[in-house]
């Protein structure tokens, strides 16, 4: 059987939050397909590849989610992400990002796992929020202006 | 694929290394032993892999902890570097987190004598040789937080 990510061995994921240079940031409601966090708000990332940069799967994941390319990245930095899932404990080693992308290029990359896109403030996000966003926020809330 | 994934090759294995300072500058090395997987006779810093579960601020005390006997007095997160080799003709992919932490000199010991052959405190104008082959572009990119 083919070791899990995130569940037999600590995964690596990229997350980031793509703005558009005016104080908005973007987020997408999970659908009934995705595999957790079902009509949760996400802002968007996913795991690395192996074999594969950050920077190549920043790319990669931005460009499946959004349909973007990046104008400009800021890092953020990096968290422990430890959960329960379905029973079985996980583990992921996160990278956080600041990405300004062009609003005008944004689209639903992946309809099938995300029912619909906003742009919201900091102060003022959609809910109800991925249960870990509040955490990610509450420790970035300084660069996420 | 054995039963148990690789770490590094079968996934990307994650890393926590340190460069471990007594307050005055003079940083703490250990000499690989003929034990040691690799990189024997050659001078290391320290470092070890995250287990599943673990907290890397966790991983790097555990790790400090076996190496040199004692637990930092402060850490500091200095970034992180993308490793990818070949062993044994197969890719690996490590992801390596750097930290620089400060240690009671008085009480380090070499914690782990059946790998490491010694240990000694150094500058990083003057460190000892030969290195790890991977410390001297650790040192060059961090040399400006390493004072």
């Amino acid at each position: 059987m083919k070791p899990i990510k995130g569940i037999d061995y600590p995964g690596v994921s990229v997350c980031f939050y793509c703005h558009d240079g005016r104080g908005n940031y973007l987020f997408h409601k999970r659908s009934k397909n995705c595999r957790d966090e079902n009509g949760r708000w996400d802002n968007g990332g996913g795991g690395i590849k192996f074999g594969e940069t950050l920077q190549q799967s920043l790319e990669r994941e931005l460009s499946e989610e959004y349909c973007v390319d990046i104008v400009e990245q800021e890092f953020l930095g990096v968290r422990d992400c430890h959960r329960v899932h379905e029973g079985k404990a996980t583990h992921w080693v996160v990278i956080f990002y600041r990405v300004l992308v062009d609003p005008k290029q944004v689209v639903i990359g992946e309809p099938d796992m995300c029912d619909e896109l906003g742009w919201f403030t900091i102060d003022d996000l959609p809910k109800p929020l991925h249960s870990i966003v509040p955490e990610d926020i509450a420790e970035f809330k300084h660069k996420l202006l | 694929m054995s039963d148990k994934p690789i770490k590094g090759i079968d996934f990307t294995g994650i890393t926590v290394s340190f460069l471990c300072h007594d307050g005055a500058g003079n940083y703490v090395f250990h000499k690989r032993g003929s034990n040691c997987r690799d990189e024997n006779g050659r001078w290391d810093t320290g470092g070890g892999g995250l287990k599943f579960g673990e907290k890397l601020d966790d991983a790097l005390v555990r790790e400090i902890e076996e190496e040199y006997g004692v637990k930092p007095l402060e850490v500091e997160y200095l970034g992180f570097d993308e490793v990818f080799r070949e062993h044994d003709g197969k890719p690996t992919h490590w992801l390596g987190f750097r930290y620089r932490a400060l240690l009671d000199r008085e009480n380090v010991i070499n914690g782990e004598p059946d790998k490491h052959d010694e240990i000694g405190w150094f500058t990083f104008d003057n460190p000892p040789q030969p290195l790890h082959s991977q410390l001297e572009g650790v040192l060059d990119k961090y040399r400006d937080k390493l004072v």
